[in-house]
């Protein structure tokens, strides 16, 4: 069924669009969960609550992509599971990894949020994944947002994972570099 | 790692278009990129003194480009201009109507950040007889952003698609997602090819043309200048040899099915390439 339809089922209060849902982008979801929680009982939970989200944002939201507007829903469920847990309970997922690069965007543990709202630096972050040339922004952002593994994303770009880690390390100087230069942080 | 979160945090709200887009494959002309990559190292090798002719002075460089319109704003990472009912002559050119209608205004997009020209809120919407147009791109189906409606203190205008926003001088997209903006993702798309003063109607002519399109090789400025000014040893043989690129350039319509105009496309037959919006293209055979 395309998006379209199932867009207007959700419109339509016809529970049909969670089957549908879960039947095109099911697998899909359940990646990121994995990527973010790892092998554990909470990827299953993180799918089936994403499909209530859904329930409750469409109506009145009409997403312009589903397949990423339901992926941002399972990461945003996956990513405060992930939180809410003990770092030592925390399942074998990549986040941990990722937020660790991530780190080294802001210099000398500067506070971010001091400075910024988050919509703001959402904004920021917009700009600069736009402006990166496509295949860098589509790494970039399989690890960054997906939060996939190094070896997942050479596998898929047909590149080693030296390289890619390489490619990510200057993503993230230049991305460290654009946030303190527009006195982001 | 609290600061780390709020970035990954961050992330997860950036424009829909951009992870649905990660996923796709990614294209390899290996052959192609390794002649580019062949001749970048000849040049540096034969060229000592690179920084002088990365200069803009001589090129085609978009920041000269005289097209550059005066009413821009951003949304979403691409820059729009603000073309006002009154200008018949560009509505003409891209087969808008004179006239905008409640009907033809569709969803409401937000408020985009003004960029250039009035500080006047702008309140962006899809324009509703473009709205069904969608690109599939690996199974992602993606909005047409060519054409937008911008709505200022009650007065409608079209919001014309320019380019995405540079992050550096050599930015550049692939083609693929160029033709995306305007809803072409296969030749079918496509109704009329116009070069210069010839127009294309026939199907096996589109299919030629859009083939060397999606086979051409994206590259920012800098490397195109590296590339095509390079070589060249004086800063008068630069000047000269951009005069000549510029008045042999023949400008290229791609107008869709659906009746989207794709302009300001600029081929120059003489050196093979096409600039488009900041972005430029190396093909491997003639238009």
């Amino acid at each position: 069924m395309d998006d379209a339809r199932i867009i207007e089922l959700y419109w339509q209060r016809d529970q049909r669009a969670i089957g549908e849902s879960e039947a095109k982008y099911g697998a899909y979801c359940r990646a990121i969960a994995h990527n973010i929680l790892g092998d554990t009982e909470d990827v299953r939970e993180a799918v089936n609550d994403t499909w209530w989200q859904a329930w409750q944002a469409i109506p009145p939201q009409r997403p312009q992509i589903l397949r990423a507007f339901l992926g941002r829903i399972t990461r945003n469920i996956s990513f405060n599971r992930c939180k809410a847990q003990q770092a030592d309970k925390r399942g074998g997922g990549q986040l941990a990894a990722v937020l660790e690069e991530l780190a080294e965007c802001v210099p000398g543990g500067e506070d971010v949020a001091a400075k910024l709202e988050l919509q703001e630096l959402t904004q920021a972050l917009n700009s600069f994944v736009a402006a990166l040339p496509a295949e860098k922004r589509r790494i970039f952002l399989c690890r960054y947002w997906y939060t996939e593994s190094v070896a997942e994303i050479a596998a898929r770009f047909g590149m080693t994972a030296g390289a890619v880690s390489t490619l990510l390390h200057r993503l993230r100087g230049q991305l460290r570099l654009y946030l303190q230069e527009g006195g982001y942080i | 790692m609290r600061q780390a979160e709020l970035i990954y945090e961050a992330l997860g709200g950036i424009d829909e278009r951009w992870p649905a887009d990660a996923h796709r494959r990614p294209k390899r002309h290996f052959a192609a990129k390794a002649a580019l990559l062949a001749a970048c190292l000849l040049l540096m090798i034969l060229v000592p003194t690179i920084g002088d002719i990365l200069a803009p002075k001589g090129g085609v460089g978009w920041w000269q480009d005289e097209k550059l319109p005066l009413d821009i704003f951003e949304y979403n990472g691409t820059y729009y201009e603000v073309v006002p009912t009154t200008d018949s002559r560009t509505l003409r050119d891209f087969a808008l109507p004179q006239q905008i209608t409640p009907d033809m205004v569709g969803q409401a997009l937000g408020w985009p950040n003004a960029t250039h020209g009035t500080q006047e809120e702008t309140q962006l919407y899809l324009y509703q007889p473009y709205e069904h147009i969608r690109t599939d791109t690996d199974g992602e189906l993606r909005a047409q952003r060519a054409v937008m409606i911008a709505e200022r203190g009650g007065v409608y205008s079209y919001a014309l698609f320019c380019n995405f926003i540079p992050f550096d001088s050599n930015t550049h997209q692939e083609m693929s997602e160029m033709l995306a903006v305007y809803g072409i993702d296969e030749a079918a798309d496509i109704a009329e090819v116009r070069i210069g003063s010839r127009g294309y109607t026939e199907a096996a002519d589109i299919a030629y043309i859009y083939e060397v399109l999606q086979d051409s090789i994206s590259m920012g400025n800098d490397s195109f200048q590296q590339l095509i000014f390079g070589p060249l040893d004086t800063e008068e043989a630069r000047q000269t040899f951009s005069i000549e690129l510029a008045e042999s350039a023949l400008e290229m319509e791609l107008i869709t099915t659906e009746g989207v105009v794709a302009r300001n496309i600029s081929y120059y037959p003489q050196i093979g390439y096409i600039s488009w919006a900041l972005n430029y293209y190396q093909l491997d055979k003639q238009l």
